[in-house]
């Protein structure tokens, strides 16, 4: 047991944090539904415009489409140090370019492109680490059978590997979910439903620290929130498992 | 598909140059008296750097060490442990917390551990030393799930010299360090980026006082902190100064990715 001890911190910790933000009276009053909506359309958009590129940008680093050696140092150079860099900085990129130099102001559309500039470095990364097996593996013999590239990378990959492929996307929505400094400089602070992308709208982890900091009485609030992320967090890591491998022959 | 790649690739290396440019722009107009000093008042448009960087590298001095022993010692016991339901449960709550937003644990920390603080050492409760236990705890499970991965490479590769040779804790230890050298720097450095980045939870627990703080228990602020609280609402050269803050971060950032990615090659 005491070798265990310090590996079962972490889960004693959890209990402890979780039994704590439960002790609040678990309502609702001051989160209106736009807040919900704003995260989840900002999250979801901001994957599906990450996540094709990032898949083919994916597939030239690990030789499946064929590029120049440099290219492919010049992308993985900058995707690592895209992704090494904190939220913050990102959110200050996102503010200057979108907000300000694009036009757009405090709104959703910023916010989804910013989240965009987050998760494609993360999403790159991800997908390189999946498709390098299968390129070792599989692609020698695809070519053989005369599979054509798009058939190999949006048909074939996606039967073989749907549990590691969903594990990546779980792991982009966690990732956007579990961000706040970058959005917070992006879409604003409003509370009402937005009509347009062009509208702006309040993120839930901002609208957490807002409630937990700056709105008298909003801790309470601010609790129940964090247990509902930390719900959705502990399901979407999850959702990957209860998908079962199966095997497919190439045919 | 070249093409697309170039493109991307240069929009890419463009949106990092903006901050610099808007940077540039402020070394250019303000003194050097000015940014040097140790003095951030906006009011008498005195923007010195001096005193966010400084509560920056206080965190990053105090809360570092605590991330890389407590993360290597976590996973050291992670992969010496055998496979049951107890170990799968320990990598499933390190994975939530690599994924949990710093604004939870900012809540939890303000209503339970702030109190303590507060009961144990008489002061405010917020101030260097809280704001970087809970970013230590916070990055713990970063850095353990970093070093489970390379220890079980590491293991999967020593275990038979490992048991013909009899080796203790020690040695085996110290051959670990050796061998993962490249390994071990990239931890260092990823840690590093988080530590010096992170936002809310030194927003919530920091104390955000700009000044240089006397002893552990006193407020900080720190760079990223500064950026986050005045960019709603600076105009022109407070505007400018906080961009000057933002390209500093990002050169020193940029610097630490190099090394790291320079010792990967090697």
């Amino acid at each position: 047991m005491k070798n265990r001890i310090f590996a079962l911190s972490y889960v004693l910790l959890t209990l402890v944090i979780v039994g704590c933000l439960f002790s609040g009276d678990l309502a609702l009053t001051q989160t209106p539904l736009s807040v919900v909506v704003g995260t989840v359309v900002s999250i979801v958009l901001s994957l599906v415009l990450a996540t094709i590129p990032a898949y083919l940008m994916a597939a030239c680093v690990v030789g499946i489409i064929p590029v120049p050696k440099w290219a492919i140092a010049m992308t993985q150079y900058t995707a690592y140090l895209i992704a090494g860099m904190p939220s913050i900085l990102i959110g200050v990129i996102g503010f200057l370019v979108f907000c300000k130099w694009m036009g757009l102001g405090w709104s959703l559309l910023a916010s989804i492109l910013t989240l965009n500039l987050l998760l494609f470095p993360t999403l790159l990364t991800a997908f390189v680490q999946l498709l390098q097996p299968i390129c070792d593996n599989y692609l020698d013999a695809a070519r053989s059978y005369r599979v054509s590239l798009p058939h190999f990378l949006f048909i074939l990959v996606p039967k073989l590997y749907t549990r590691e492929l969903v594990e990546v996307l779980t792991f982009g929505v966690s990732r956007g979910l579990g961000d706040t400094a970058a959005i917070m400089l992006t879409s604003g602070s409003l509370l009402n439903m937005p009509n347009s992308l062009l509208d702006s709208v309040r993120i839930l982890n901002y609208h957490i620290y807002m409630l937990a900091m700056e709105v008298p009485g909003g801790m309470n609030e601010a609790k129940t929130l964090s247990l509902w992320v930390i719900v959705i967090i502990f399901g979407l890591l999850f959702i990957p498992r209860m998908i079962g491998n199966k095997n497919y022959e190439l045919q | 598909m070249l093409w697309v790649l170039l493109i991307l690739s240069l929009c890419l290396i463009a949106m990092v140059l903006i901050p610099m440019y808007q940077a540039v722009e402020f070394y250019m107009s303000a003194e050097l008296d000015s940014w040097f000093s140790m003095e951030w008042i906006p009011q008498l448009e005195q923007f010195g750097f001096g005193v966010s960087l400084l509560g920056t590298m206080a965190i990053c001095v105090l809360a570092m060490p605590m991330i890389i022993a407590g993360g290597w010692l976590l996973a050291y016991q992670l992969v010496n442990e055998k496979q049951s339901v107890m170990k799968n449960l320990t990598l499933s709550i390190m994975q939530l917390w690599c994924s949990l937003p710093s604004v939870v644990i900012g809540v939890w920390a303000i209503s339970q551990f702030v109190p303590s603080m507060r009961k144990l050492f008489d002061t405010s409760g917020y101030g260097l030393l809280t704001a970087s236990l809970v970013l230590a705890l916070y990055l713990v499970p970063v850095a353990t799930m970093l070093f489970y991965s390379s220890y079980s490479q590491f293991e999967k590769s020593f275990s038979d010299l490992e048991e013909s040779l009899k080796m203790n804790f020690w040695t085996k230890t110290r051959i670990f360090f050796l061998s993962c050298k490249s390994q071990i720097v990239h931890v260092v450095n990823y840690c590093f980026c988080r530590v010096f980045g992170e936002t809310m939870l030194i927003l919530m627990l920091s104390g955000n006082a700009a000044r240089i703080p006397e002893s552990i228990h006193d407020p900080v602020r720190t760079m990223t902190a500064t950026f986050a609280l005045e960019a709603p609402y600076a105009t022109d050269l407070h505007e400018q100064a906080l961009y000057g803050i933002t390209g500093l971060c990002l050169i020193l950032l940029l610097v630490v990715l190099l090394i790291g990615k320079l010792s990967d090659e090697k």
